[in-house]
C-alpha cells in the first residue's frame, strides 16, 4: 500500500512539473468569444505573468465563468492546480464579451487610431445573460478577475437588459482637423432594451502606465428615439473604418433625426455629445440582423479588355481567378456597408433577396450590379440565417499575403482557398451561419466563392435528370398511354428521359425503351439550357393541363352571388360570424391563374383554366358526361372567365356565411352543376377544387408556379397513320400528322426588371384590406395582371450568386481541335458555356444555334441569361393505341442544379466533421503577428453551442482547421 | 483497520464454486422476466413527478396536479403512478419558509399507470367561478378534466377536477389508444365550433397513424352521428397519420389546424401542420397521394439549424386580431454529421435551444413558417410554456432543460433571455440553495404557469417538476421584470 501511495505521489509531481499535459478548455455551453490583450501566465496566476500577449476569452455558459487560451497557440491557460484550465469567475451566464483597446502613444500615429503592435492591456468586459452589468475583467496584473461591475440598470432607472456590446476607441478632436483616439482612454457601446444605446467609458488610472489598472469612466445613456418614437432595439453594431460613425443593425422601424422612416441600418456619428440627433437611416432593402462597414480595394472591369481570348493579365498577382473575368483593382477604396437581411422580410416573393446586401456608403445608395443587369448588387447568398459579419484585410506579414505586382503602389492582398482553387483578394469577409458553417466572402470581388466548380466537371450548373411520368391521378392516368411529351432540343427530335435524342423521322418511340447516356452530354448542348448564377437547386415539372401549384385538392366554395356571377374560392367554408380558413388568393396572378375564352384550344394564349369541382355530393352538383365520354372522371368541370375581387367580413357587424372570398375568388364561364342542381343567387357550396393550367403549366417544388411553357403539338411521328381527326395546335391538343413539323418553340424562364413590373402592379405588397380599390383596376385582361405575373416570376429568378469560378488555362488547348465533345482536348468551359461564335471551335455546324454566353457583354465581368429554357413537344406513338388528346396530368420532370456550393469552414477532427452545430460568437486575429507563426495568417475564432472553438484562416485549406475543446 | 474474514472460509469459496454457475442461471433467468411489483405507491410524496398542471379552481382559488410517473416500475406498473392535487392556497412569503413535508395533497390521490406525459387541462367555461373567464375553456366538457397519457399502458387517462380541485376518476377514466406499443405522450385539446376533442400524439410512427383523437363532448358535435353522440364520452373516433412519430402537438384555434414536432429524425426536423378544418376522404391517400387529414410542413427547421431535433412547442398568445403568429419550439441539438454516419439519431446531445419562429401563410393559403431567432439553452430542453399575456409586450415563454437542470425565461419583447435558473452560486444566490445545487431541482421534467393574485400584486408563477429531486420548484415574477424572476418556494421536500 505504502508503495502505491508513493507511485502515485510521484506521478502527480510529474503531472505538475511537466510541460504535457495541458488541461482542455473544458467549456460549458461557451457564449461569447473576444481577444485581447493582456499579462497572464500560460501556467496560470501561480506563476510571475509573462508580457503582454494576445488571448482567448471565452464566455462558459454553462459554468458561470471565462475560460482563456492563448491566441498564439490555442494552449489552455492553466489553473493553478495544473489539473485544469483556469477559470476567471463571473456573473451568472456570462453572454457577451467585448473588448476596447487604451492606447498608449507608441500605438498611437498622431491624428489617427491605435495601430498594431498593441502596447498595453486592453479593457475586457463580460455581460452576464439578462443583465445590464458590465463586468471588467482584470487584464493587467496577470491575476484574471471581475474588478468592477458596472450596472446599466441604475443608468436607466429601470431593469434592462444588455443586446449587444461593441468595445471603440474614445475620439477627441485632431489637431490637424478629423478625428484621432484618445490616449488610455475607450469606450463601450452597449444596445439596451427599451431602444436606448449606453455609451460607458473605461479610462487606464494613471495615464500612460501600461500596468495600471482600469476602471469604468462616465456613462450615457440615450433613446434612440425622440418624442413620441420608442426608437429601435440594436442586435447587432459595426464601425467605419475611423470609428466615427457606428452602424447599427436593427430588426425596428428607425427613425432618423431627419425625420426619415423605413428600416435598414442606422448610422449614428459618435463624435457628437448628443449623438441621439445624428441618426441617419440606410435603407439597405430590409431589417438587418447583421453589420460591418469596411473601406475595400474591389475588382472592377478593365474596359476593353473583358472580350478577348486569351484573358489578359489581371491585377491580382500570378492568379487569374476569373478566366472570363477580365477585371481589376480599384482605383480607389469603396467605403462599403455590409448588412445580413432579417430573413423574416426577404426572399422569394419579397422585394429583395435574403443574404447580405452591399450599400455604397459615398454613393449613397445599394452597391451596383456588376453584371448591369439588376437595379443593385444582389444580396450575397449565405445558407441558413447569417449571424455576424467580420471583415478583415489581409495578415500582417507571411505567406497568406503578398503584394500585388501590377498597381503602383503595390497594394497588400490575402490569400483565399475556396475549394475551387486558391486565389488572392484585398478583403474577405467571415459569416457564421444559424447552420453552423462558417462562410467567407469575397468582399473586393462582391460573391461567395464555391468549394466545387459550376462551370466543370459533374458540379457543374446542369439538369441532372428527366423523366415522363403519367398523371398522378389514377383515373386520368388509367388512360395515359400512347402519348410522349418531352423536351424538343431541336426540331424534330424528343427527348422524354435521360438519354439521347434519336431523329424521329428515323425511329419509332417505344414505351419504355428510350435511349441511352446521361443527359445534356457536350455534344448535344442546350437542351435544356441553364446559366451558372441563375439555374437553381430545383426539381421542375411541366405538366399539361397540371394542377397549379398549391391548388390541387383544396378545400373551397362554389356559389354564385347575388349579381348572378358563379365563383370558386380556395378557403375552407366559412361559418357564419367566422373569418374563412385556408384561404388562397387566387386573386393573386403570382399564383398563376388564368382566365380566358372557354372556346379557345388548350394551350393556347388566352384559352381559360380549368377548374376541377369535386362536390361533396353530385345531389349539390350533378355529374355531366365529359366531352370525351371515355375517361370517367369524378368532377364537374368548370373554366375560369375572370375574377372577383376578394370581399372580406364587415368592419362591423356579424359576417355573413356566403359571398365572403378574403383571397378573391374566380369567375366561372358557366354555371357547372346546371342543369341538375343550378345555383341559385346567394347559394354556397361546399367543395373540393383543383385548378389546372389550358396547357401546360411549369412549377418548381420549391418555387411554386414558374410559367406557361408552349407546346409544340405539330411534332409527329412516322409512320403515323392518318389520325381521327386533323389537329394543329390550337385545336385541342390533337396532333396533325399532315402537317410539316411545327417549329421548335422554345421557353425562356429568365429575369427581368422588377422595377419596371412592380411600377405596373399595385398588388404588391398584397393590400391587407380586402376592400382595397386597387383589386378593381386588376381584373382579367388588364395590364396590371400580367405585370403582377411578370413580377412574381421575376423574383423567382434573380440572379442567386455572382461567378468567380477557374476555367481551364485556355492557352492549354490547341486551337482549331475542340470537336465539341472530348473534353481531354478542349477547354470544358468552351464545351459547357460556349462563347458567341466566331470562336475556334472545329465543328461549328453542330453548334448551330447553340446557345452562348455572353460573358464579353460590352466588358460586363458576369454573364446572364436564363435559369431555365427548353423547347416542349408531344407525339402520339402509334395508331392502336392512346387518346387522341393528351390526358391531363400527364408530365415531364427534371431537377437542375446550381452547382453553387459556398466555401465555409466547420469543425473537423481528424478530417471527419465533428459537431460545430450553431455558432454562439466570432472573433478575428491577425497571428501572422505572433514570431514564429507568421505563416498563420489571419485567423477566425468562432466559439460554438457545442463545447468547441473553431479556429481557421481563410488562406489555409478546408480540412485545415483547428478545434480548440 | 483490518477486516475480519469472511464467513466459512476456504470451504465456504469452494461451495461458492460449484453454486457460482446455478445462481448465474438463475439471475439471467430472472432477468429474463419481468419483476412485477404489487405494492401500492405512497401518496404523501411525488416519485419520478412528470406532468404537472395548474389549475383554475372553480372555487375561484388555485391548484395543482402533479403526476409521479412510478417510472423506475418499484410500484404496480398499472396502478403505481399517482396523480395528486396539491393545495396553493396556503399563504407563503419566503423561499425556503416551507417546512419540509410531505405536498399539501387535496382530497385522494389518484392511483394512474406508470409513465404518465404531460398534462393537458379542458375546463368547462359553465363552471368558471363568476365574472372569471378561466383559460383553457372547453365548452361542453361539462366538467374540468385532466388529459395526460400512459406510456406504460397506452391509455389516455381523463379525470375530473372536483370544484375543489380533488381528482376524481369515473368508469370511462382510461380510454385505451388503439395503437398499442405506440408510446403516447404529447395531447391538445380543440374546443371549437361545437367540438371538444382531445388529439393524443404518439411517437412511434405506424402505418396506422400517429394521432388518436378522442372525442371530449359528442352533445353539439356537428360532425358525429346521432349514434356517436349517443356514446359516452370520451371515445375514440379516429387514428391518422402525421407522416411521423409525434413528440408534441399544439392546437391553433383560429385555424384550426394542429402543429405536431416529429419524433425520431436525424436528417430534418419539420414542422407538421393538421389541417383538421379542411374535408377529406380516407381514399385521398390512394387517389391523390394526399393523406386526409391533409398534413402540410410549415417547413423544416433543420434548414436553419443543423442538428436540430424538435420537441415542444407552443403558440405565443393571441395578438389584437386573435392569430398567433408566433411558434416557440424548443429543441435539442445532436451532431448532425455523426447522425448521417450512423444513420441514425446520436444517442447524446450537445446542446439545445429555443427556436422562435413568424408563422404566415402562403399566397395559397398554406401554413409557412419563418426563422425569427436562435436561443440557446441549456442541453434537455424538451417541453416550455407561454406565460399569460402581457399587455403591450411581446410573451415571456418558460423552458425547462432536463439534462442541465435549467428553468431558462426567454422574453420575446426583448429578443433574449431574461432569468436562468440553473446551479446554485452559493452564497450570492437570494433563495440560499448550497453552491452547485440545482435550484430546479435535479431533472427538471415539465412546468406549468398560471397568473394569479398575491398580497394584492398580480404575478406570473411558474412550477417545475423536479424529475429526480421529487419536488416542484415554485417560480414568482412580476410580468415586466422577468428578471427578477425568484424562486419562492418547494413543494414535495421530503427530509
Amino acid at each position: 500500500m505504502t508503495r502505491r501511495i508513493a507511485a502515485a505521489l510521484l506521478a502527480l509531481a510529474a503531472a505538475c512539473g511537466g510541460n504535457t499535459g495541458k488541461p482542455g478548455m473544458r467549456l460549458g455551453r461557451p457564449s461569447g468569444i473576444a481577444v485581447f490583450h493582456g499579462v497572464l501566465s500560460p501556467a496560470g496566476p501561480i506563476q510571475a505573468p509573462g508580457p503582454l500577449s494576445p488571448w482567448i476569452a471565452v464566455a462558459n455558459g454553462a459554468a458561470n465563468e471565462l475560460r482563456i487560451v492563448a491566441a498564439a497557440d490555442d494552449s489552455t491557460v492553466s489553473a493553478p492546480g495544473r489539473f485544469f484550465p483556469l477559470a476567471v469567475p463571473t456573473g451568472p451566464r456570462p453572454e457577451r464579451l467585448a473588448v476596447a483597446i487604451l492606447p498608449v502613444p507608441s500605438q498611437l500615429p498622431p491624428g489617427g487610431l491605435p495601430r498594431p503592435p498593441t502596447a498595453a492591456p486592453d479593457a475586457l468586459v463580460v455581460v452576464p445573460a439578462g443583465t445590464a452589468e458590465l463586468e471588467l475583467i482584470d487584464t493587467w496584473s496577470g491575476l484574471p478577475a471581475v474588478v468592477a461591475t458596472i450596472d446599466l440598470s441604475a443608468a436607466v432607472g429601470s431593469t434592462v437588459e444588455v443586446f449587444a456590446i461593441v468595445g471603440a476607441p474614445a475620439l477627441e478632436p485632431a489637431a490637424g482637423g478629423g478625428w484621432q483616439a484618445a490616449q488610455d482612454r475607450a469606450v463601450f457601446w452597449a444596445a439596451l432594451t427599451g431602444g436606448r444605446l449606453a455609451r460607458v467609458e473605461v479610462v487606464r488610472r494613471n495615464a500612460g502606465q501600461p500596468g495600471s489598472p482600469v476602471d469604468f469612466g462616465a456613462v450615457d445613456v440615450r433613446s434612440t428615439g425622440g418624442s413620441g418614437n420608442p426608437g429601435f432595439d440594436a442586435v447587432g453594431f459595426g464601425f467605419s473604418p475611423d470609428s466615427t460613425k457606428l452602424y447599427v443593425a436593427t430588426q425596428d422601424t428607425i427613425v432618423d433625426a431627419l425625420g426619415a422612416s423605413g428600416v435598414g441600418v442606422a448610422e449614428i456619428d459618435v463624435t457628437a455629445v448628443d449623438w441621439t440627433t445624428t441618426v441617419r437611416l440606410i435603407p439597405v432593402g430590409g431589417p438587418t440582423v447583421a453589420v460591418a462597414a469596411m473601406d475595400v480595394m474591389e475588382r472592377n472591369p478593365v474596359a476593353g479588355q473583358a472580350n478577348t481570348y486569351p484573358v489578359p493579365p489581371v491585377a491580382f498577382g500570378a492568379y487569374s481567378l476569373d478566366k472570363h473575368l477580365a477585371v481589376g483593382l480599384g482605383p480607389t477604396r469603396r467605403r462599403n456597408l455590409y448588412a445580413a437581411l432579417d430573413p423574416a422580410s426577404c426572399g422569394v416573393g419579397k422585394p429583395i433577396a435574403c443574404g447580405i446586401v452591399v450599400f455604397d456608403l459615398d454613393g449613397g445608395a445599394l452597391h451596383e450590379d456588376p453584371a448591369g443587369e439588376q437595379a443593385h448588387l444582389s444580396p450575397l447568398n449565405i445558407p441558413g440565417v447569417a449571424l455576424a459579419i467580420l471583415p478583415t484585410r489581409p495578415p500582417a506579414t507571411g505567406n497568406e499575403q503578398t503584394l500585388t505586382p501590377t498597381d503602383a503602389p503595390a497594394l497588400q492582398i490575402q490569400m483565399i482557398s475556396p475549394g475551387t482553387g486558391q486565389t488572392w483578394t484585398e478583403s474577405l469577409a467571415a459569416v457564421p451561419s444559424t447552420d453552423g458553417r462558417v462562410y467567407i466572402v469575397d468582399l473586393s470581388r462582391l460573391f461567395t466563392p464555391s468549394d466545387r466548380s459550376y462551370l466543370r466537371g459533374d458540379t457543374r450548373t446542369q439538369i441532372v435528370g428527366l423523366q415522363q411520368a403519367r398523371a398522378a391521378d389514377p383515373e386520368k392516368a388509367a388512360t395515359f398511354y400512347g402519348w410522349y411529351i418531352g423536351i424538343e432540343p431541336q426540331p424534330n427530335q424528343l427527348l422524354v428521359n435521360s438519354s439521347s435524342p434519336q431523329p424521329l423521322a428515323s425511329q419509332t418511340v417505344l414505351e419504355g425503351s428510350l435511349w441511352g447516356p446521361a443527359i445534356d452530354p457536350p455534344s448535344w448542348p442546350g437542351r435544356i439550357r441553364v446559366t451558372p448564377g441563375y439555374t437553381p437547386d430545383e426539381t421542375w415539372t411541366a405538366a399539361w393541363q397540371g394542377a397549379l401549384p398549391g391548388l390541387q385538392q383544396r378545400r373551397g366554395v362554389l356559389g354564385r352571388l347575388g349579381s348572378g356571377e358563379v365563383y370558386v374560392a380556395v378557403q375552407t367554408r366559412i361559418v357564419a360570424g367566422q373569418q374563412p380558413n385556408d384561404v388562397a388568393n387566387l386573386f393573386d396572378p403570382a399564383l398563376g391563374v388564368h382566365a380566358g375564352d372557354p372556346a379557345l384550344a388548350d394551350g393556347d394564349a388566352g384559352a381559360a383554366d380549368y377548374v376541377e369541382i369535386y362536390p361533396d355530393t353530385f345531389a349539390d352538383c350533378p355529374l355531366s358526361p365529359p366531352a370525351t365520354g371515355n375517361i370517367p372522371l369524378t368532377y364537374v368541370e368548370a373554366r375560369v372567365a375572370g375574377f372577383l375581387p376578394p370581399v372580406g367580413c364587415p368592419a362591423s357587424g356579424t359576417c355573413p356565411g356566403t359571398g365572403v372570398f378574403p383571397g378573391g375568388a374566380v369567375r366561372l364561364a358557366a354555371d357547372p352543376c346546371a342543369p341538375g342542381n343550378p345555383l341559385q343567387p346567394g347559394d354556397e357550396r361546399a367543395v373540393t377544387v383543383t385548378i389546372a393550367s389550358s396547357g401546360m403549366v411549369l412549377s418548381g417544388q420549391a418555387l411554386g408556379y414558374a410559367g406557361r411553357p408552349p407546346i409544340d403539338l405539330a411534332l409527329s411521328l412516322p409512320p403515323w397513320p392518318p389520325p381521327s381527326t386533323g389537329g394543329k395546335p390550337g385545336n385541342g391538343g390533337v396532333p396533325d400528322t399532315q402537317q410539316p413539323h411545327g417549329p421548335r418553340i422554345p421557353y425562356v424562364l429568365q429575369w427581368s426588371s422588377e422595377t419596371a413590373a412592380a411600377a405596373s402592379c399595385p398588388l404588391d405588397p398584397w393590400p391587407t384590406d380586402p376592400s382595397s380599390p386597387v383589386f378593381a383596376g386588376c381584373l382579367e385582361g388588364t395590364a396590371c395582371r400580367t405585370a403582377c405575373e411578370t413580377l412574381a416570376l421575376a423574383r423567382k429568378t434573380r440572379r442567386l450568386f455572382y461567378l468567380g469560378d477557374l476555367c481551364p488555362d485556355h492557352l492549354a488547348f490547341p486551337f482549331g481541335q475542340c470537336s465539341g465533345s472530348n473534353t481531354g482536348e478542349c477547354d470544358t468551359c468552351e464545351i459547357y458555356w460556349p462563347l458567341a461564335p466566331p470562336d475556334e471551335r472545329a465543328d461549328q455546324a453542330q453548334w448551330a444555334g447553340a446557345p452562348v454566353y455572353s460573358y464579353d457583354w460590352e466588358g460586363r465581368p458576369q454573364p446572364t441569361g436564363p435559369a431555365l429554357e427548353f423547347a416542349l413537344a408531344a407525339v402520339k406513338s402509334g395508331a392502336d393505341k392512346g387518346e387522341d388528346r393528351i390526358i391531363r396530368g400527364s408530365f415531364i420532370q427534371f431537377q437542375s442544379k446550381s452547382g453553387m456550393l459556398q466555401t465555409s469552414r466547420r469543425p473537423l477532427v481528424s478530417g471527419t466533421a465533428t459537431g460545430g452545430v450553431l455558432p454562439t460568437g466570432i472573433v478575428v486575429f491577425d497571428r501572422s503577428r505572433v514570431p514564429g507563426r507568421e505563416n498563420d495568417g489571419v485567423r477566425f475564432l468562432v466559439s460554438y453551442v457545442d463545447n468547441l472553438v473553431l479556429d481557421f484562416s481563410a488562406g489555409k485549406g478546408i480540412g485545415d482547421v483547428g478545434v480548440i475543446q | 483497520m483490518r477486516h475480519s474474514p469472511a464467513p466459512g472460509g476456504a470451504r465456504s469459496l469452494r461451495l461458492r464454486a460449484v453454486l457460482a454457475p446455478v445462481i448465474a442461471l438463475g439471475l439471467l433467468g430472472a432477468g429474463c422476466s419481468e419483476v412485477v411489483h404489487r405494492e401500492a405507491p405512497p401518496t404523501d410524496r411525488l416519485i419520478y413527478p412528470t406532468g404537472i398542471a395548474a389549475v383554475p379552481l372553480q372555487s375561484g382559488g388555485s391548484g395543482l396536479l402533479v403526476l409521479s410517473s412510478n417510472f423506475d416500475l418499484l410500484y404496480d406498473a398499472r396502478t403505481g403512478g399517482t396523480a395528486m392535487s396539491v393545495a396553493l392556497s396556503t399563504p407563503r412569503t419566503t423561499g425556503l419558509d416551507v417546512p419540509l413535508g410531505p405536498p399539501e395533497v387535496v382530497g385522494d390521490v389518484l392511483r394512474v399507470p406508470s409513465m404518465g406525459g404531460p398534462v393537458t387541462l379542458a375546463l368547462d367555461p359553465g363552471l368558471d367561478p363568476p365574472g372569471t373567464a378561466r383559460p383553457g375553456g372547453c365548452p361542453g366538457v361539462g366538467s374540468d378534466l385532466a388529459l395526460f397519457t400512459s406510456r406504460y399502458t397506452d391509455e389516455l387517462m381523463v379525470p375530473t377536477i372536483e370544484a375543489d380541485g380533488r381528482l376524481t376518476c369515473g368508469s370511462n377514466c382510461a380510454v385505451a389508444l388503439p395503437l398499442q406499443h405506440s408510446d403516447p405522450l404529447g395531447v391538445a385539446v380543440k374546443c371549437a365550433g361545437g367540438m371538444a376533442r382531445a388529439y393524443v400524439g404518439h411517437m412511434r410512427a405506424s402505418t396506422d397513424g400517429e394521432i388518436t383523437e378522442v372525442v371530449l363532448a359528442s352533445a353539439n358535435d356537428p360532425e358525429l352521428s346521432p349514434g356517436e353522440k349517443a356514446r359516452p364520452v370520451p371515445w375514440v373516433r379516429r387514428s391518422f397519420r402525421a407522416g411521423l412519430g409525434v413528440y408534441a402537438l399544439a392546437y391553433q384555434p383560429e385555424r384550426d389546424r394542429l402543429w405536431v414536432t416529429p419524433d425520431g429524425t436525424y436528417a430534418n426536423a419539420p414542422i407538421g401542420v393538421v389541417k383538421l378544418g379542411v374535408h377529406c376522404e380516407p381514399t385521398d391517400l390512394d387517389v391523390y397521394g394526399l393523406p386526409c387529414p391533409r398534413v402540410d410542413i410549415a417547413g423544416d427547421v433543420f434548414t436553419w439549424l443543423r442538428g436540430a431535433e424538435l420537441r415542444g412547442l407552443a403558440f405565443a398568445n393571441p395578438d389584437a386580431n386573435g392569430n398567433r403568429n408566433r411558434l416557440f419550439v424548443a429543441v435539442q441539438l445532436f451532431d448532425p454529421d455523426l447522425a448521417l454516419r450512423v444513420g441514425g439519431r446520436p444517442s447524446f446531445d450537445v446542446g439545445a435551444a429555443l427556436v422562435v419562429l413568424d408563422v404566415s401563410e402562403t399566397i395559397a393559403g398554406n401554413p409557412v413558417v419563418s426563422l425569427a431567432r436562435i436561443v440557446p439553452l441549456g442541453m434537455g430542453a424538451a417541453q416550455l410554456r407561454v406565460l399569460p399575456p402581457r399587455a403591450g409586450k411581446g410573451d415571456l415563454v418558460a423552458v425547462v432543460s432536463l439534462t442541465d437542470g435549467d428553468l431558462t425565461l426567454y422574453d420575446d419583447d426583448t429578443g433574449a433571455v431574461a432569468k436562468v435558473f440553473a446551479l446554485s452560486q452559493g452564497a450570492s444566490d437570494p433563495s440560499g440553495f448550497l453552491p452547485g445545487l440545482p435550484q430546479m431541482g435535479k431533472q427538471p421534467y415539465d412546468l406549468a404557469v398560471e397568473q394569479r393574485d398575491d398580497a394584492g400584486t398580480v404575478y406570473d408563477w411558474i412550477y417545475v417538476t423536479s424529475f429526480l429531486s421529487n419536488t416542484v420548484q415554485v417560480v414568482r415574477l412580476l410580468p415586466d421584470a422577468p428578471s427578477d424572476a425568484e424562486i419562492r418556494y418547494t413543494i414535495g421536500r421530503i427530509p
